[in-house]
Protein backbone atom coordinates (compact mmCIF):
# COMPACT_ATOMS: atom_id res chain seq x y z
CA UNK A 1 0.00 0.00 0.00
CA UNK A 2 3.04 2.30 0.71
CA UNK A 3 4.30 1.72 -2.57
CA UNK A 4 1.25 2.63 -4.19
CA UNK A 5 0.67 5.79 -2.14
CA UNK A 6 4.23 6.40 -2.80
CA UNK A 7 4.03 6.06 -7.00
CA UNK A 8 1.08 8.44 -6.83
CA UNK A 9 2.34 11.15 -4.70
CA UNK A 10 4.20 12.83 -7.28
CA UNK A 11 1.45 13.95 -9.24
CA UNK A 12 -0.52 15.30 -6.07
CA UNK A 13 0.32 18.94 -8.00
CA UNK A 14 -1.43 17.96 -11.50
CA UNK A 15 -4.87 19.44 -11.56
CA UNK A 16 -3.38 23.12 -12.72
CA UNK A 17 -1.82 20.75 -15.64
CA UNK A 18 -5.03 19.99 -17.48
CA UNK A 19 -6.94 22.94 -15.78
CA UNK A 20 -9.71 22.51 -13.27
CA UNK A 21 -13.40 23.90 -14.98
CA UNK A 22 -16.45 24.48 -13.56
CA UNK A 23 -18.99 24.74 -16.54
CA UNK A 24 -16.91 27.45 -18.52
CA UNK A 25 -15.41 28.80 -15.61
CA UNK A 26 -11.52 28.24 -15.75
CA UNK A 27 -10.96 27.77 -11.71
CA UNK A 28 -7.04 26.77 -12.51
CA UNK A 29 -4.65 26.41 -15.53
CA UNK A 30 -1.21 26.20 -15.94
CA UNK A 31 -0.26 28.56 -19.49
CA UNK A 32 2.41 26.11 -19.70
CA UNK A 33 1.48 22.60 -18.44
CA UNK A 34 4.71 20.99 -19.15
CA UNK A 35 6.94 23.79 -17.20
CA UNK A 36 4.29 23.27 -14.49
CA UNK A 37 4.49 19.85 -14.14
CA UNK A 38 8.07 19.07 -14.56
CA UNK A 39 9.91 21.78 -14.88
CA UNK A 40 11.44 24.51 -12.80
CA UNK A 41 9.98 27.38 -12.06
CA UNK A 42 6.94 24.63 -11.60
CA UNK A 43 6.06 21.61 -9.64
CA UNK A 44 8.68 19.76 -11.28
CA UNK A 45 11.12 19.36 -8.51
CA UNK A 46 8.14 17.39 -6.68
CA UNK A 47 9.65 14.59 -9.96
CA UNK A 48 13.48 14.26 -7.78
CA UNK A 49 14.77 11.49 -6.34
CA UNK A 50 15.26 14.00 -3.10
CA UNK A 51 11.53 14.77 -2.65
CA UNK A 52 11.29 10.75 -2.36
CA UNK A 53 13.71 10.91 0.33
CA UNK A 54 11.85 13.68 1.64
CA UNK A 55 8.06 12.27 1.86
CA UNK A 56 9.43 9.00 2.95
CA UNK A 57 11.67 10.50 5.85
CA UNK A 58 7.84 12.48 6.86
CA UNK A 59 5.76 9.23 6.77
CA UNK A 60 8.15 7.60 8.37
CA UNK A 61 8.96 10.14 10.94
CA UNK A 62 4.59 9.78 11.75
CA UNK A 63 4.04 6.11 11.62
CA UNK A 64 7.49 5.11 12.63
CA UNK A 65 6.70 2.35 10.36
CA UNK A 66 10.26 0.91 8.42
CA UNK A 67 7.95 -0.81 5.60
CA UNK A 68 5.72 2.53 5.31
CA UNK A 69 9.12 4.61 5.15
CA UNK A 70 10.61 1.63 2.44
CA UNK A 71 7.54 1.80 0.40
CA UNK A 72 6.51 5.42 -0.26
CA UNK A 73 10.53 5.72 -1.28
CA UNK A 74 10.48 2.69 -3.99
CA UNK A 75 6.63 3.97 -4.76
CA UNK A 76 8.30 7.79 -5.16
CA UNK A 77 11.26 6.66 -7.19
CA UNK A 78 9.38 4.00 -9.59
CA UNK A 79 7.60 7.12 -10.82
CA UNK A 80 10.46 9.63 -10.97
CA UNK A 81 12.23 7.05 -12.81
CA UNK A 82 9.34 5.81 -15.02
CA UNK A 83 9.03 9.53 -16.12
CA UNK A 84 11.91 9.60 -17.83
CA UNK A 85 10.47 7.73 -20.67
CA UNK A 86 8.30 10.38 -22.14
CA UNK A 87 9.97 13.67 -24.64
CA UNK A 88 10.02 15.57 -21.32
CA UNK A 89 11.19 13.40 -18.87
CA UNK A 90 12.23 14.84 -15.08
CA UNK A 91 14.41 16.50 -13.15
CA UNK A 92 15.87 13.49 -11.22
CA UNK A 93 18.37 15.23 -9.66
CA UNK A 94 17.13 18.40 -8.41
CA UNK A 95 18.00 20.56 -6.46
CA UNK A 96 21.74 19.69 -7.97
CA UNK A 97 20.90 20.20 -11.44
CA UNK A 98 17.73 20.99 -13.16
CA UNK A 99 19.02 18.53 -16.42
CA UNK A 100 16.26 16.86 -17.41
CA UNK A 101 16.52 13.00 -18.18
CA UNK A 102 14.19 11.89 -20.77
CA UNK A 103 14.20 8.48 -23.05
CA UNK A 104 12.04 10.58 -25.31
CA UNK A 105 10.30 6.97 -26.13
CA UNK A 106 6.69 9.04 -26.49
CA UNK A 107 5.68 12.75 -26.94
CA UNK A 108 4.92 14.50 -23.53
CA UNK A 109 1.53 15.60 -24.39
CA UNK A 110 -0.21 17.05 -21.50
CA UNK A 111 -0.41 20.61 -23.48
CA UNK A 112 -2.96 18.98 -25.51
CA UNK A 113 -5.48 18.34 -22.63
CA UNK A 114 -7.17 15.63 -20.86
CA UNK A 115 -7.92 14.04 -23.65
CA UNK A 116 -5.56 15.16 -26.36
CA UNK A 117 -3.05 13.63 -23.54
CA UNK A 118 -4.97 10.16 -23.17
CA UNK A 119 -5.08 9.71 -27.44
CA UNK A 120 -1.81 10.90 -27.74
CA UNK A 121 -0.21 8.23 -24.95
CA UNK A 122 -2.65 5.27 -26.66
CA UNK A 123 -1.47 6.23 -29.77
CA UNK A 124 2.09 5.58 -28.93
CA UNK A 125 4.95 3.45 -27.20
CA UNK A 126 3.32 4.79 -23.58
CA UNK A 127 -0.08 2.52 -24.29
CA UNK A 128 2.82 -0.72 -25.17
CA UNK A 129 5.04 0.62 -22.03
CA UNK A 130 1.43 -0.40 -20.05
CA UNK A 131 0.90 -3.49 -21.98
CA UNK A 132 3.92 -4.76 -21.51
CA UNK A 133 4.02 -3.89 -17.79
CA UNK A 134 0.52 -5.62 -17.43
CA UNK A 135 1.46 -8.67 -19.55
CA UNK A 136 5.03 -9.15 -17.35
CA UNK A 137 2.58 -9.16 -14.44
CA UNK A 138 0.38 -11.76 -15.62
CA UNK A 139 3.18 -13.74 -17.07
CA UNK A 140 6.31 -13.26 -14.71
CA UNK A 141 4.87 -12.17 -10.98
CA UNK A 142 1.19 -13.83 -11.21
CA UNK A 143 2.10 -15.55 -7.97
CA UNK A 144 2.01 -11.51 -6.60
CA UNK A 145 -1.89 -11.71 -7.05
CA UNK A 146 -3.01 -14.68 -5.36
CA UNK A 147 -4.40 -14.97 -2.06
CA UNK A 148 -1.82 -16.88 -0.21
CA UNK A 149 1.15 -14.11 -1.18
CA UNK A 150 -1.17 -11.88 0.17
CA UNK A 151 -1.64 -13.94 3.15
CA UNK A 152 1.91 -14.84 3.67
CA UNK A 153 3.48 -12.43 2.82
CA UNK A 154 1.65 -8.99 1.84
CA UNK A 155 -0.19 -8.72 5.56
CA UNK A 156 1.97 -9.54 7.87
CA UNK A 157 4.93 -7.32 6.71
CA UNK A 158 2.66 -4.51 5.80
CA UNK A 159 0.52 -2.78 9.65
CA UNK A 160 -1.99 -1.62 7.27
CA UNK A 161 -3.68 -4.54 6.20
CA UNK A 162 -4.30 -5.45 9.73
CA UNK A 163 -5.63 -2.20 10.45
CA UNK A 164 -8.58 -2.72 7.78
CA UNK A 165 -8.88 -6.25 9.66
CA UNK A 166 -9.09 -5.25 13.33
CA UNK A 167 -10.37 -1.70 12.83
CA UNK A 168 -12.65 -1.72 10.12
CA UNK A 169 -13.74 -5.31 10.06
CA UNK A 170 -13.06 -5.73 6.71
CA UNK A 171 -13.11 -10.34 5.92
CA UNK A 172 -10.55 -11.70 3.57
CA UNK A 173 -11.29 -11.34 0.19
CA UNK A 174 -12.32 -7.66 0.82
CA UNK A 175 -8.78 -6.97 1.78
CA UNK A 176 -7.58 -9.24 -1.10
CA UNK A 177 -9.82 -6.71 -3.33
CA UNK A 178 -8.15 -3.37 -2.02
CA UNK A 179 -4.74 -5.14 -2.32
CA UNK A 180 -5.88 -5.92 -6.10
CA UNK A 181 -7.61 -3.45 -7.21
CA UNK A 182 -5.22 -0.87 -8.87
CA UNK A 183 -3.90 -3.97 -10.85
CA UNK A 184 -7.66 -4.34 -12.25
CA UNK A 185 -8.33 -0.69 -12.06
CA UNK A 186 -5.03 -0.17 -14.30
CA UNK A 187 -5.88 -2.47 -16.52
CA UNK A 188 -9.16 -1.43 -17.70
CA UNK A 189 -7.97 1.96 -17.56
CA UNK A 190 -5.54 0.67 -20.41
CA UNK A 191 -8.28 -1.25 -22.29
CA UNK A 192 -10.99 1.79 -22.12
CA UNK A 193 -8.73 4.39 -22.94
CA UNK A 194 -7.01 2.69 -26.03
CA UNK A 195 -10.67 1.46 -27.35
CA UNK A 196 -11.67 5.06 -26.79
CA UNK A 197 -8.58 6.63 -28.74
CA UNK A 198 -9.15 4.15 -31.87
CA UNK A 199 -12.91 4.16 -32.08
CA UNK A 200 -14.50 6.66 -30.14
CA UNK A 201 -12.52 9.57 -30.10
CA UNK A 202 -14.00 12.34 -32.51
CA UNK A 203 -10.69 13.19 -33.42
CA UNK A 204 -9.16 9.74 -34.47
CA UNK A 205 -9.01 10.42 -38.30
CA UNK A 206 -6.06 12.84 -37.21
CA UNK A 207 -5.14 11.62 -33.85
CA UNK A 208 -3.85 8.18 -35.41
CA UNK A 209 -2.07 5.78 -33.84
CA UNK A 210 2.40 6.10 -34.37
CA UNK A 211 4.52 3.47 -32.65
CA UNK A 212 7.42 5.32 -33.94
CA UNK A 213 10.06 6.49 -31.21
CA UNK A 214 8.85 9.49 -29.58
CA UNK A 215 5.97 9.46 -31.69
CA UNK A 216 3.27 10.25 -32.06
CA UNK A 217 4.14 13.25 -34.46
CA UNK A 218 0.66 15.06 -34.69
CA UNK A 219 1.16 16.29 -30.73
CA UNK A 220 2.37 19.84 -30.82
CA UNK A 221 5.95 19.89 -29.54
CA UNK A 222 6.72 21.16 -25.98
CA UNK A 223 10.18 23.62 -25.98
CA UNK A 224 13.31 21.85 -25.39
CA UNK A 225 14.21 21.80 -21.67
CA UNK A 226 17.50 22.47 -20.26
CA UNK A 227 19.82 19.53 -21.24
CA UNK A 228 23.17 19.63 -21.21
CA UNK A 229 25.47 20.07 -24.91
CA UNK A 230 28.06 17.86 -24.60
CA UNK A 231 28.49 14.51 -23.09
CA UNK A 232 30.98 16.01 -20.86
CA UNK A 233 28.63 18.47 -19.92
CA UNK A 234 25.84 15.73 -19.48
CA UNK A 235 28.62 13.63 -17.01
CA UNK A 236 29.57 16.14 -15.30
CA UNK A 237 25.89 17.39 -14.04
CA UNK A 238 25.33 14.02 -13.43
CA UNK A 239 27.70 13.23 -10.94
CA UNK A 240 26.88 16.29 -9.21
CA UNK A 241 23.68 14.99 -9.42
CA UNK A 242 23.91 11.56 -8.02
CA UNK A 243 26.42 12.44 -5.79
CA UNK A 244 24.38 15.42 -4.00
CA UNK A 245 21.33 12.44 -3.79
CA UNK A 246 23.09 10.03 -2.28
CA UNK A 247 24.56 12.98 0.41
CA UNK A 248 20.89 14.12 1.35
CA UNK A 249 20.36 9.75 1.31
CA UNK A 250 22.38 9.42 3.78
CA UNK A 251 22.13 12.42 6.11
CA UNK A 252 18.20 11.41 5.90
CA UNK A 253 19.14 7.64 6.88
CA UNK A 254 21.18 9.17 10.01
CA UNK A 255 18.58 11.32 11.04
CA UNK A 256 16.00 8.35 10.97
CA UNK A 257 18.32 5.88 13.04
CA UNK A 258 18.27 8.56 15.46
CA UNK A 259 14.03 8.76 16.07
CA UNK A 260 12.89 6.71 18.69
CA UNK A 261 11.70 3.55 17.09
CA UNK A 262 8.50 4.06 19.21
CA UNK A 263 6.11 7.14 18.64
CA UNK A 264 5.32 8.78 22.09
CA UNK A 265 2.28 6.77 24.02
CA UNK A 266 0.07 9.87 23.29
CA UNK A 267 0.65 9.63 19.37
CA UNK A 268 -1.54 7.01 17.72
CA UNK A 269 -1.71 7.84 13.80
CA UNK A 270 -3.49 5.00 12.13
CA UNK A 271 -0.75 3.00 10.79
CA UNK A 272 1.56 3.52 13.80
CA UNK A 273 -1.19 1.84 16.30
CA UNK A 274 -1.13 -0.72 14.75
CA UNK A 275 2.24 -1.40 14.29
CA UNK A 276 3.46 -4.47 15.31
CA UNK B 1 -19.06 -21.97 -7.09
CA UNK B 2 -15.72 -21.80 -4.79
CA UNK B 3 -15.26 -18.60 -3.23
CA UNK B 4 -11.87 -18.37 -5.19
CA UNK B 5 -14.66 -18.91 -8.74
CA UNK B 6 -17.23 -16.10 -6.90
CA UNK B 7 -14.34 -13.58 -6.40
CA UNK B 8 -13.09 -14.55 -10.32
CA UNK B 9 -16.57 -13.49 -11.67
CA UNK B 10 -16.49 -10.16 -9.52
CA UNK B 11 -13.24 -9.59 -10.63
CA UNK B 12 -14.25 -9.60 -14.39
CA UNK B 13 -17.82 -7.64 -13.39
CA UNK B 14 -15.53 -4.79 -12.01
CA UNK B 15 -12.77 -5.05 -14.72
CA UNK B 16 -16.11 -4.44 -17.37
CA UNK B 17 -18.19 -2.18 -16.01
CA UNK B 18 -14.79 0.25 -15.75
CA UNK B 19 -13.60 -0.62 -18.95
CA UNK B 20 -17.19 -0.02 -20.81
CA UNK B 21 -17.47 3.46 -17.90
CA UNK B 22 -14.45 4.68 -19.08
CA UNK B 23 -14.82 4.34 -22.44
CA UNK B 24 -17.82 6.51 -22.66
CA UNK B 25 -17.69 8.32 -19.10
CA UNK B 26 -16.85 12.14 -20.10
CA UNK B 27 -16.27 13.09 -16.47
CA UNK B 28 -13.59 12.73 -13.95
CA UNK B 29 -15.32 10.36 -11.97
CA UNK B 30 -13.79 7.12 -12.70
CA UNK B 31 -10.53 8.76 -10.73
CA UNK B 32 -7.46 7.10 -8.90
CA UNK B 33 -9.68 6.53 -6.05
CA UNK B 34 -13.92 5.80 -7.01
CA UNK B 35 -12.22 4.01 -9.74
CA UNK B 36 -10.24 1.18 -7.46
CA UNK B 37 -13.43 2.06 -5.28
CA UNK B 38 -15.15 0.42 -7.68
CA UNK B 39 -13.59 -2.81 -7.36
CA UNK B 40 -13.71 -3.38 -3.97
CA UNK B 41 -17.41 -2.50 -3.70
CA UNK B 42 -18.14 -5.13 -6.51
CA UNK B 43 -16.23 -7.93 -4.51
CA UNK B 44 -17.65 -6.87 -1.75
CA UNK B 45 -21.28 -7.25 -2.46
CA UNK B 46 -21.14 -10.07 -5.49
CA UNK B 47 -18.74 -12.77 -3.25
CA UNK B 48 -21.18 -12.65 -0.36
CA UNK B 49 -24.43 -12.79 -3.75
CA UNK B 50 -22.86 -15.91 -5.54
CA UNK B 51 -22.24 -17.60 -2.16
CA UNK B 52 -25.45 -17.38 -0.58
CA UNK B 53 -26.68 -18.70 -4.22
CA UNK B 54 -24.40 -21.54 -3.34
CA UNK B 55 -25.79 -22.61 -0.09
CA UNK B 56 -29.49 -22.32 -0.07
Amino acid sequence: MAILLGALMPDFTKLPVYGLHIGNWEVIKAPEPWMYHRGWPGSGPTHSLVAGIVAACLVYVVTRSKPWGAGILIGYWSHVLTDTADSVGTMMFFPFTTQHYSFGMWQYASQEGRYGDAAAYFSSLGWAWDVLWIVLVLVLARKALTAEYFHTSVEPADPFWGVLERRFHLSAHVRRAVFRAYMVYGAARVVSWFLWARFLNPDRGVETMDLSWTGPDWVQVPPRFQVASTWGGFAVVTIIGIVGTAATAAVAWHAMKRLPEQLPRDAHPVVGAERQ
Amino acid sequence: MTEHGAEMVAYAVAFSVLVVAGMFLRTLVLNFFVGPMVVVVTVAVVVPLLARRRSP
